[in-house]
């Protein structure tokens, strides 16, 4: 036997079909017919010993601190399980933004390179599905949009997954 | 009301727990992994324009990854590539990839995020497997691309299906 993982990722987009007649609005949406939805499912085996959960607040502000660095979270962030090293490949990275105070568009972005993947306001969440054969994970990486300690400040939690 | 578009993501980790032989028998089992409290999930989304949604399915006729982006039919064989909706021009919210058959050969379909030499690796997909990609309206030229394993016309071949929205 062997640790399992399933990743799922699904997609929903609806299309505002809403009209006007006789000055009343009548209110619809419908399933967009060209993309429509789709739900897909990836069964996989992980290794244990690289795999952890962590909250906290993010006081990175920009790329240049490795996710997997104690210098990414505000001290006193909540830690399950063992972290990948920066220079170990990336299997699983899965994002959700928490609350925040201070500024009220402050958000989480997710980039991976040079390529902005997502931008995660409270309660929202983001999760990418690596080659980890050959991703590294030092090309991954978080930032909040601002941190100012006490005044401005976003929680995340991060689980990542390691190879 | 607005034309709008949820992503969905879960994933749940299964840790071995099976001990050793016991009298000479195995017991496998497995438990939800505590280190990732069992799996994570959640959703984002928001508004997009609903006249920039298209979808391509036929066979990937490239088996490597040129510079700049191939998610639009350019990765395709052109002569049975089925199309519903126009080019993205703009920003892309986002791809979302479905294998759906292989014949001949049997592989994985690479996907890549951002510049196509320099770009990162996502999972690899086989058939049956789908994948969807969020980007933060980022330009379709910038997205990346996929490629097949090996392609022969008739021989080796994988079809999928590319969905994707514009801001």
């Amino acid at each position: 036997m062997a640790n399992t993982l399933i990743v799922s990722s699904s997609y929903k987009a609806t299309l505002d079909t809403s009209s006007t007649v006789a000055n009343q609005v009548y209110t619809e949406s419908a399933l967009d017919q060209v993309v429509s939805s789709n739900t897909g499912l990836i069964t996989d085996t992980y290794d244990e010993a690289l795999a952890s959960l962590t909250k906290g607040v993010c006081k990175v502000t920009t790329g240049t601190v490795p996710i997997v660095s104690e210098g990414f979270w505000e001290s006193g962030y909540d830690r399950i399980g063992t972290e990948p090293a920066a220079t170990d490949e990336i299997q699983v990275l899965f994002v959700k933004a928490g609350q925040l105070i201070g500024q009220v568009d402050n958000h989480i972005e997710v980039v991976c390179g040079t390529t902005s993947m997502a931008m995660l306001t409270p309660g929202q969440a983001c999760q990418l599905f690596f080659d980890h054969t050959t991703q590294g994970i030092d090309e991954i990486e978080l930032n909040a949009k601002y941190y100012d300690d006490g005044i401005d400040e976003i929680q995340c939690t991060v689980a990542l997954i390691g190879a | 009301m607005a034309d709008i578009y949820s992503i969905t993501s879960k994933f749940k980790a299964q840790v071995d727990t099976t001990t050793g032989l016991i009298n000479g028998k195995m017991y496998p089992d497995s438990k939800p992994d505590r280190n990732l409290a069992g799996g994570q999930g959640g959703s984002l989304g928001g508004e997009y324009d609903g006249t920039k949604s298209v979808s391509y399915t036929g066979v990937i006729d490239t088996t490597s990854l040129p510079s700049g982006s191939n998610y639009q039919a350019a990765a395709f064989r052109s002569s049975d590539l089925e199309q519903v909706g126009s080019h993205i021009t703009g920003d892309v919210l986002f791809v979302s990839f479905q294998v759906i058959s292989q014949i001949g050969s049997v592989g994985k379909l690479r996907i890549k995020v951002g510049n196509l030499s320099s770009g990162q690796d996502m999972r690899p997909l086989a058939v049956g497997e789908s994948m969807t990609i969020p980007f933060n309206e980022v330009a379709i030229g910038d997205t990346g691309g996929c490629a097949a394993h090996a392609y022969s016309n008739g021989i080796n071949e994988t079809k999928i299906k590319v969905t994707m929205i514009g801001a």
